[in-house]
This record gives C-alpha cells, sequence and structure tokens, in this order.
C-alpha cells in the first residue's frame, strides 16, 4: 500500500470539500464569472469521491468508474469553457474559445465512448488540460491587451486562471507520459510520480480558495 | 542504496518544490509584468489629462479674448453710437423752445435708457456666473429669452432627459459653442424660426440647433473661424459635431459629447 499516494488523496479530498464550502458560503458575486463556480469545485469532489471509491470499494467496477470519469471530465471541460466565455469578452476569443472546445470534445467523447473506455483515459486528461492551458494563456493575453488600474491581486479570474494553468499546464506531462512512466518506473515510484499531479490538483484548489477569499476582501472594502 | 519508497517521498518532495518554484516565479513574472505596463498606462493617461488640461486652458483663453472682443464691438458699433446720439441730442439743446427741449431730453434719456438695457443683456451674456449659478440649462433658457425679445425669432427650446450638472467648465465651453451657433444665425443665417434641442442620455448630451435661414455651402465655409471655433471646442469635449446646411433650406447643428468623460478645468 502506497501511503503518500493515499495520504495526498485523503488530503486532496479534504481540500475540495473545504473549497466546495467556501464556495458556498461566498457563492454570491457580483462577477458573472463566479456565478455558479462551486459547480466546478463539485465536479472536483465528484472526481474525487469517485477515485476514493474505485480504489477502496472492491464492488465498485472499474467499467462504472471509468464512464463517471469520463463524464465528469467533459462537464468539467463544459464549464470551463462557459467560465472563459463569461471572462474574456471579446469576439475573437469566443470564436476561438468555441472551436476549440468543439475539437477538444468531439475528439474526447470518440476516445473516451467509443474507443477505449475500460483503458486508462489520463492521454485524454491530457488533452483537455491542453485545452484548458490555451484558455488560460488567452486570458493573460487578453489581461496584456487591455491594461487598467485594477489590482490583479485582488482579481479573482487572476487567481483562479493561475490555478488552473499551474495544474493544467504542468500535468499534461505527467498524463502525457503516463505508460511510460508505468512501463519505465516500479509501481511505487510511478505512483508516487502520479502523487505529484494530485498535489497540483490540490494547489489549484488552494489558489481558488483564495480567489473567494479576495471577493470577501473586495465586498469589505 | 535507498529503498523504493524513500526515492518516491524525495522524487515527490523534489518534484513538487521544482514545480511550484517554477509557478511561483510564473506568477512573479506575470504580476511584475502587469505592474510595469500598468505604470506605463497611468502614465500615458496623466499626460493625456495634462495635455486636455492645456488645451482646455488654451480655449479659455481664447474664450476670454473673444468674450473682450464681443464686448468691445458691441460696445463700439451698439452702446457706443447710442451714448453719442443722446450726448447730441444733449449737445443741441436750446432751452428757447421748452417743449422741443423736452423732446430732445426725453429722446436722451429713451437712448441712455436702451443703452443701460443693452449694456446689461452685454454684461449677462458675456458673464460667466449665470453658468456657475444655475448651470447649462438656465443659460440656454436665457438667451432663449433674449432672442424672442429681440422680436425677429420665432424660437423654440425643448430639454428632455434627466439633466446632469457637468463641471462648470465643460458648460461653459458647451454654452459658448451655443452662443456661436446662435450669432451664426443672427449674423448670416436670416432665418425666422430657431429650433434648440437638448437632450440627457444615459452616456451623453445632445444638443441639436436647427434654424430655416438661407443655408450656406459647407464645403466653402468651412474654415471660416466661427465654425473651426466650434469644432475646436466640441473637439476639446471629445464630443461629435454634424453640420448639415443646404442653401435655402436652413441649417441643422447637432453636438453629442459624453457626460462622464469630460473633467476639464479651468
Amino acid at each position: 500500500m502506497n501511503t503518500l499516494n493515499n495520504a495526498v488523496i485523503w488530503i486532496g479530498t479534504g481540500v475540495i470539500i473545504i473549497s466546495f464550502i467556501i464556495s458556498l458560503v461566498f457563492s454570491k458575486s457580483n462577477k458573472a464569472y463566479m456565478n455558479g463556480f462551486f459547480f466546478c469545485i463539485l465536479i472536483g469532489l465528484l472526481l474525487s469521491i469517485n477515485g476514493i471509491c474505485s480504489k477502496f470499494l472492491f464492488l465498485y467496477s472499474i467499467e462504472t468508474c471509468f464512464f463517471i470519469q469520463s463524464t465528469l471530465f467533459l462537464l468539467d471541460l463544459l464549464f470551463w469553457t462557459l467560465f472563459f466565455l463569461k471572462l474574456l469578452k471579446d469576439a475573437r476569443n469566443h470564436r476561438i474559445i468555441k472551436i476549440l472546445f468543439i475539437l477538444t470534445l468531439s475528439f474526447a467523447v470518440y476516445v473516451l465512448y467509443y474507443n477505449s473506455t475500460n483503458k486508462s483515459n489520463l492521454h485524454v486528461l491530457a488533452l483537455l488540460n491542453i485545452c484548458k492551458t490555451i484558455f488560460c494563456i488567452l486570458f493573460y493575453h487578453n489581461l496584456f491587451k487591455n491594461i487598467s488600474d485594477q489590482n490583479i491581486l485582488l482579481e479573482p479570474s487572476f487567481w483562479i486562471v493561475n490555478g488552473l494553468i499551474f495544474y493544467s499546464c504542468l500535468s499534461i506531462p505527467f498524463y502525457g507520459l503516463s505508460n511510460y512512466i508505468l512501463l519505465q518506473f516500479s509501481l511505487l515510484i510511478a505512483n508516487n510520480i502520479f502523487s505529484i499531479s494530485n498535489m497540483l490538483i490540490i494547489i489549484m484548489y488552494i489558489f481558488f480558495v483564495k480567489a473567494f477569499l479576495c471577493k470577501t476582501h473586495l465586498h469589505k472594502a | 542504496m535507498q529503498d523504493p519508497s524513500t526515492q518516491g517521498i524525495i522524487i515527490f518532495i523534489a518534484g513538487i518544490s521544482f514545480l511550484l518554484l517554477l509557478f511561483i516565479s510564473f506568477i512573479v513574472t506575470i504580476v511584475y509584468k502587469y505592474q510595469q505596463k500598468q505604470n506605463n498606462y497611468f502614465k500615458d493617461i496623466e499626460a493625456l489629462k495634462t495635455s486636455h488640461e492645456n488645451a482646455m486652458l488654451q480655449s479659455q483663453l481664447e474664450i476670454q479674448e473673444q468674450t473682450l472682443q464681443n464686448i468691445s464691438r458691441e460696445i463700439h458699433d451698439n452702446i457706443g453710437q447710442k451714448l453719442t446720439l443722446a450726448k447730441l441730442h444733449l449737445n443741441t439743446l436750446t432751452y428757447d423752445d421748452k417743449e422741443k427741449t423736452a423732446a430732445q431730453v426725453n429722446d436722451s434719456i429713451n437712448i441712455i435708457g436702451e443703452a443701460i438695457n443693452d449694456l446689461s443683456d452685454l454684461s449677462h451674456s458675456m458673464s460667466s456666473e449665470i453658468i456657475l449659478n444655475n448651470g447649462l440649462i438656465k443659460a440656454l433658457e436665457y438667451e432663449e429669452n433674449q432672442l424672442k425679445r429681440s422680436g425677429l425669432y420665432e424660437i423654440q427650446f425643448a430639454t428632455t432627459g434627466n439633466p446632469v450638472y457637468l463641471e462648470s467648465s465643460t458648460e461653459l465651453v458647451l454654452f459658448r459653442i451655443v452662443q456661436e451657433v446662435l450669432n451664426n444665425i443672427i449674423k448670416h443665417a436670416s432665418a425666422s424660426s430657431i429650433q434648440m434641442h437638448v437632450h440627457y442620455n444615459e452616456a451623453d448630451l445632445s444638443i441639436e440647433i436647427h434654424d430655416n435661414g438661407k443655408g450656406f455651402n459647407l464645403v466653402e465655409n468651412m474654415k471660416g473661424t466661427g465654425l473651426q471655433n466650434i469644432r475646436k471646442r466640441t473637439a476639446l469635449l471629445n464630443g461629435n459635431l454634424q453640420i448639415s446646411s443646404d442653401e435655402n433650406n436652413g441649417t441643422e447643428i447637432k453636438l453629442k459629447i459624453p457626460l462622464y468623460e469630460n473633467k476639464p478645468v479651468i
């Protein structure tokens, strides 16, 4: 039993639960993109519970686990697409986001449901993360193009996108090279390497919590 | 030789530390670059503001100069003539013919009265007091009454929307623009009817002035000082000016200025 891997999973679930509670408490916002943000955290929570069930409940079939996981991945992509559509205002960015979403979704649906439902879907996750990374790059491009007098450190969107790019960008090599890692390293080391990507998820949720706290700071001001 | 579990933990800690370090540097760079750009943006805004303030000052000086010229012309052409006539009447008093003398004195009193009224009108018209104390709409109503009193024009003035008090310097420039337009109508248009409409939208203020005069050729008269002044002052208020005129079909002037972008200083 890999204790480090398990510890990261439990800590991760704890952090996600905390951020879910915070997102519910501070769900009302004057920022359009923050409305419904708890759905994203709910998806993360469900993914985490699904992972725990597959690991610790022996009756929970691997097919069910993959099916739920794949559906949640797609819902997650849908959520982030809507989030960035609300966040970025100009028509050119909207067009790019929509095209990227349609292409990624089509490919992901094909691979997840028609090609390899029973196999690991980490490659598709890498693809989804590439898509989300591009969304984040669009955000940064937009941020530097439209300079205003706002303090970005007090902008929830800045922290959310930082968290997202941190996870989605840095986890691409882990998920993309998952087969290579499993072949080259022992299962124990491979699990520890994958724990790094789980740790990235935890840090992403910490960034989300920071984003919600930014909002309360603004309210007080 | 380390056991695999220790090796795994070392990989985990090293990996996370490296990635965190990488990402912290990324955030710091983004924030630093953004703040650098933001500083440049503030500098640009400041420079624009200063240049706007300078242009506004320049315009104020031009308005003052023009006001003095108007006063000087009015005194010379109108009030001066009347006072000269009154003096002439009084100089030619003979006192032999009491009736004639009384008539001459009465004429002189009337002429001096007219001159006093003209002076009062001139003072009101040229003073910025009315703008400072009562705002643009009252000042325009005063202009409307002045024109009505002359009996030469049928004038309609309407205000719609929710009036917003602008900076007094902005209102003064707007008022001078309208005065310039009205002066042009009086001097050149040979009009009998003038319509003025002020409309406050949510984001901008529009003023439309229409007369039924003889109109003018836009291409030929575009470089006239009066029209140039109107254009320059409208641009100063970040506004938009449209002039349409056909010979013998009157002239229409539409002026639109944003309500919340003009913060000039005197």
